[in-house]
């Protein structure tokens, strides 16, 4: 106190300030290592069933661009082919030029075909020949996106609410940008009771239903 | 000069306010960085662990990894990678390759020598010699969308049992098996 007095002012020890900032930046570091290490193992945990026969009848989620869209497909088919009648073996190439030149569209989607025949030896048609796809593909912007369909109004919702999940289970076309979107979809299923599958798409692609194959939808026509 | 560094008969402290600015910018940093490592790890690098379920656990599952061009599962501990022609494969004991047309589309198979066996084809006789008790669990990462169906008919026409998941492409994944069924 007295040598205070005499020089009013004594310069104090930086050494323990400059331990304690010490101290405190290695813990941080430590706590910083031990969390790296410990969540760089971190696994979220999904269950996930085997594939399995189903007599149940499938209903269609589209995810595409980060988006969801569901239809039924038979109601589709039918306003698709509704004006050109079934194809019969007597006018069978003009029912092929009146399928690929029609085009039909829902609130959120766009339905195009592609059918063929092959003419044999004196330009007889070979009805073994017939092939006939159905394409389906989102309208830009349409469908719900990750951040909507949770939301009770979200359409995807309501469109389940109108499927039964002892009849119906839910199959999801997916393309690649789109498993966020997939999930968050499947789990509002799930959560309802639906059994569901899955299949890849290739990008930018529609989703292609063979109707002449051995598709599921084979043989609607 | 800072006030507190000069020596006056009025003034007679020292200001740490500086030093515990500095110190609080350091913690504060280090916190942010901390928070960020953690966010990441546990978020969009956490790796996924498959649980096969719901229903009763009848066959043990082998994960499978499908990119397009590698298939990478485990044995023994061993993490093995191997490339994979998916447009390759069987039908009936004749070997195809896919013909496809300018737009990608299948359009049929060119029938082609059968190719060397391979350890993938080791796995797949394993599997179908074990086809009561395991099946094939395929995670489908986004670049082997294309190819993914031509991948499984590999499993599908040995009958044997699949299940599949898509996952992102440079996730990590690896199954969850209860202890009662670990090998």
């Amino acid at each position: 106190m007295s040598r205070k007095k005499q020089i009013g002012f004594e310069q104090p020890s930086l050494v323990p300030l400059a331990d304690m900032l010490t101290n405190t930046v290695g813990i941080m570091l430590f706590i910083l290592i031990f969390i790296t290490l410990g969540a760089g193992g971190a696994m979220i945990a999904r269950r996930l069933p085997r594939e399995r026969p189903t007599k149940a009848h499938a209903c269609y989620v589209l995810c595409v661009e980060g988006r969801v869209v569901g239809f039924r497909f038979a109601p589709l088919l039918e306003q698709f082919v509704a004006p050109l009648g079934r194809p019969s073996g007597s006018d069978l190439e003009m029912w092929v030029r009146a399928f690929n030149a029609r085009k039909t569209e829902t609130a959120s989607l766009v339905i195009s075909g592609e059918a063929s025949v092959d003419t044999g030896p004196f330009g007889l048609v070979r009805p073994e020949s017939f092939e006939v796809t159905l394409d389906i593909q989102v309208k830009p912007g349409r469908g719900e996106s990750l951040d909507t369909i949770g939301q009770p109004a979200s359409d995807y919702r309501q469109w389940l609410g109108t499927l039964d999940p002892k009849a119906d289970f839910v199959f999801f076309m997916i393309q690649p940008d789109s498993l966020a979107v997939f999930r968050a979809a499947r789990d509002e299923a799930v959560i309802r009771g639906f059994d569901f599958g899955w299949s890849p798409q290739r990008a930018r692609e529609p989703a292609r239903f063979s109707l002449t194959g051995s598709g599921r939808e084979a043989g609607r026509l | 000069m800072h006030p507190g560094n000069v020596e006056s008969a009025e003034q007679d402290h020292f200001d740490l306010l500086p030093f515990i600015a500095i110190m609080l910018c350091l913690l504060g940093a280090l916190l942010l960085v901390t928070m960020s490592m953690a966010s990441i790890s546990l978020g969009a690098g956490a790796g996924e662990g498959w649980i096969p379920g719901p229903e009763k656990l009848t066959k043990i599952p082998i994960l499978i990894e499908w990119d397009g061009t590698d298939a990478v599962w485990r044995k023994g501990g061993a993490r093995i990678r191997e490339s994979v022609d998916a447009d390759v494969l069987p039908v009936d004991g004749v070997w195809y390759r896919v013909r496809r047309g300018e737009n990608g589309d299948i359009l049929g198979g060119v029938p082609v020598p059968e190719p060397p066996r391979s350890r993938f084809d080791e796995l797949l006789a394993g599997l179908a010699a074990n086809r009561e008790t395991s099946y094939a669990l395929i995670a489908v990462r986004p670049s082997g969308f294309d190819s993914f169906s031509r991948f499984s008919e590999r499993f599908r026409g040995l009958r044997i049992d699949i299940g599949y998941e898509p996952i992102d492409q440079s996730k990590p994944v690896r199954l969850l098996l209860p202890k009662e069924v670990l090998p």
